[in-house]
């Protein structure tokens, strides 16, 4: 992403991004989806909140807010499987509206709360399905060592 | 000129935001601020090859204003977005 997207949230009060990666899938996809960020300010973010944070090594992320915890969140992409524990001070925006397929979208659309809840309560199975997968693959790679790459974890 | 396809733009407040996306998104980072005027070029811009001159008649066709206005404002916003490197 941007160098400076600090100084033009700052400045503009709202900055504007091409989402890159799978990580969020199936809300954005690589390059293709726009999420439009706002500073966080004195705001506390709730449960299912999307913000922008930076961690420590200078990468942006932009995953969900899974969990609320005392000066620090549980934060998770929608594609990912794993957690992330994230101080509240690493926290530079949130999302609040987005466009995906060039449809203008808000965080408070009924849709998009319909998706959010819905794809957080298949979290169990999605996480099943995606370790019982890799679990063939890798048992499949050792029987038959030359077949076809397993799909990254 | 015209405007590459991987360019997209969007209303954010009273301002109109445009931004890379696909490949050109990988290189190209930032926001493109535009007012009215230049959200309304932007988009003619995006759907066909236009001349300055085409660009300041459709201008005259959609707001009161005076020719040598209109050539001045395509000219800056066209040199805006030249510099930019967003045309094809």
């Amino acid at each position: 992403m941007n160098r400076n997207i600090e100084e033009q949230l700052e400045t503009e009060g709202f900055y504007v991004s091409t989402t890159v990666g799978w990580s969020m899938f199936p809300m954005l996809r690589n390059r293709r989806d726009r999420v439009v960020i706002r500073p966080i300010g004195e705001k506390r973010l709730k449960r299912f909140d999307l913000p922008l944070y930076r961690r420590p090594d200078g990468k942006y992320i932009l995953h969900r807010v899974i969990g609320v915890r005392d000066g620090h969140y549980i934060i998770r992409g929608d594609n990912t499987y794993r957690k992330e524990y994230v101080p509240a001070e690493w926290i530079l925006g949130y999302v609040d509206e987005f466009y995906r397929n060039g449809k203008h979208k808000t965080v408070q659309g009924k849709g998009y709360r319909f998706y959010v809840r819905l794809w957080n309560l298949l979290y169990p199975l999605r996480f099943l399905v995606f370790h019982g997968l890799l679990f063939f693959y890798r048992i499949r790679k050792k029987i038959f060592p030359n077949k076809k790459k397993t799909p990254s974890a | 000129m015209q405007i590459k396809s991987d360019f997209t733009i969007q209303k954010v407040g009273n301002s109109y935001i445009a931004v890379a996306v696909g490949e050109t998104s990988k290189t190209f980072h930032a926001m493109i601020k535009l007012n009215e005027t230049g959200a309304f070029l932007w988009k003619k811009l995006a759907e066909n090859d236009l001349t300055e001159e085409q660009l300041t008649n459709a201008l005259l066709n959609e707001y009161d204003v005076d020719r040598e206005t209109a050539a001045r404002d395509v000219r800056a916003i066209v040199e805006s977005l030249a510099a930019n490197g967003i045309f094809r």
